[in-house]
């Protein structure tokens, strides 16, 4: 594929109708259900024709002007990553490397432990071999229900009636992730506070509501006295709640489900490497993902894939989780808009 | 407290410098994008947001470069 450069891509359809039609439960890849909700899906939603690799800045909307993404390509200056100059020169890549990559170093051995492979997150197929980078993939959270063990007060309280439960069988607050109170973390997050403001300052441009929200949340929890590990919190400086960093992975095409529709995330790629597209297959489009690219997406709206790279690659994707919101009671908020950043609000 | 290269003043938070960039990257956006439209119309004198003092200028600059990038991908040239 060639490279082109489109500064506004435009679907012809309404994500909010869009982002209704979706399957409420993923469907195993490769199914009968998933190809044919797949192919119904592409039937009344089109994608954009098959293009060449966009590789200029752009945002892409719905017919209504609903903003479902930010591109942003080179966004993360050098000193923050490793570009394409640090390949086979590893003093060069050891004197230079960037802020997020030192940070990221410090999570070696944890990395090294990660590859548990109970889902495709973490199964050691999908991950490339390394010789700088270390490999494998972390969650870190300011607070989350750990998986499978949320529960709704009014569930709590049925369930209750039938079975006694003890606290560790259930989770009526959101807690710090356990992968957070390692002392390797513990200076991971030191070292990445600034990339930290950086994400979230974005998000405060792309979706102020969202990180107005974040912020809400993130203040709530540091008020609970149930919430353990006020000191690793009052290092959190993201606004979103949590974030993975996945080293040397290929990602197969995937929504992230526990998100909302007209939420973003965020992902920021580095390290040396090159050779890469972010695929959106449902909207029919390809974003060149080179080192140092931000991207703002509905990553539970939009199927996406980062299918291919050379080299040595580090991914650091953060998001928020609606049950936490919900736990804080902060407001669901709604779509951004191109005519949002026309009004006086964006004053 | 220190926390990578940027210095805390003893009244503010972490948490408050995250909200103190998010309003300076807006404030450079905004003005990126007024900047560009009185471009268009032959105007070329928007003055740009002061930086707050405590930032590190590394950190100055980047959501500089950042705030063009964001009004890059907004402001569709071709439009």
């Amino acid at each position: 594929m060639n490279l082109r450069c489109v500064r506004l891509e435009k679907v012809s359809w309404d994500a909010k109708c869009y982002s209704q039609k979706l399957p409420k439960t993923s469907f195993k890849e490769g199914s009968k259900a998933a190809v044919n909700s797949r192919a119904s899906l592409r039937k009344q939603y089109p994608p954009l024709p098959a293009d060449d690799v966009n590789s200029c800045p752009c945002i892409i909307v719905d017919m209504h002007g609903v903003i479902l993404a930010w591109y942003l390509p080179g966004a993360l200056s050098k000193y923050r990553q490793v570009g394409l100059l640090f390949i086979g020169s590893r003093k060069h890549f050891k004197s230079s490397q960037g802020k997020m990559m030192a940070a990221t170093e410090k999570l070696k051995s944890p990395l090294s432990k990660s590859l548990t492979g109970t889902c495709w997150r973490s199964k050691s197929s999908l991950f490339r071999e390394s010789i700088q980078v270390p490999t494998g993939v972390l969650n870190f959270s300011s607070g989350w229900f750990e998986q499978g063990h949320a529960v709704s007060s009014f569930l709590y309280i049925v369930t209750v009636q039938r079975l006694i439960l003890t606290e560790e069988m259930v989770q009526l607050a959101p807690q710090v992730s356990k992968s957070l109170k390692s002392p390797e973390a513990s200076v991971w997050l030191d070292e990445i506070s600034e990339s930290n403001l950086i994400s979230s300052a974005i998000l405060g441009v792309i979706h102020p509501w969202l990180y107005g929200a974040g912020l809400e949340t993130l203040t709530r929890l540091r008020q609970s006295p149930q919430i353990q590990c006020q000191d690793v919190l009052a290092k959190w400086t993201s606004v979103f709640n949590g974030v993975s960093v996945i080293c040397n992975r290929l990602t197969p095409e995937h929504r992230d489900a526990q998100s909302r529709h007209h939420w973003y995330d965020l992902v920021m790629s580095l390290g040396p490497y090159r050779n890469s597209n972010f695929e959106l297959p449902e909207l029919g489009i390809s974003l060149a993902y080179n080192p140092g690219t931000v991207i703002g997406l509905s990553g539970k709206m939009l199927e996406h894939a980062v299918p291919c790279f050379d080299g040595e690659r580090v991914c650091y994707a953060y998001f928020m989780r609606d049950n936490v919101h919900e736990w804080a009671g902060v407001d669901g908020g709604t779509w951004m808009k191109t005519d949002y950043y026309a009004s006086d609000d964006c004053a | 407290m220190q926390t990578n290269g940027v210095v805390l003043t003893p009244t503010l938070s972490p948490l408050d410098l995250t909200d103190i960039c998010k309003r300076y990257l807006s404030a450079l956006f905004r003005s990126e994008l007024r900047r560009r439209s009185a471009q268009s119309m032959g105007v070329d004198m928007v003055p740009l947001p002061e930086p707050p003092a405590f930032l590190p200028v590394p950190l100055v600059l980047e959501l500089g470069r950042i705030s063009e990038m964001l009004a890059d991908a907004f402001k569709n040239p071709s439009e």
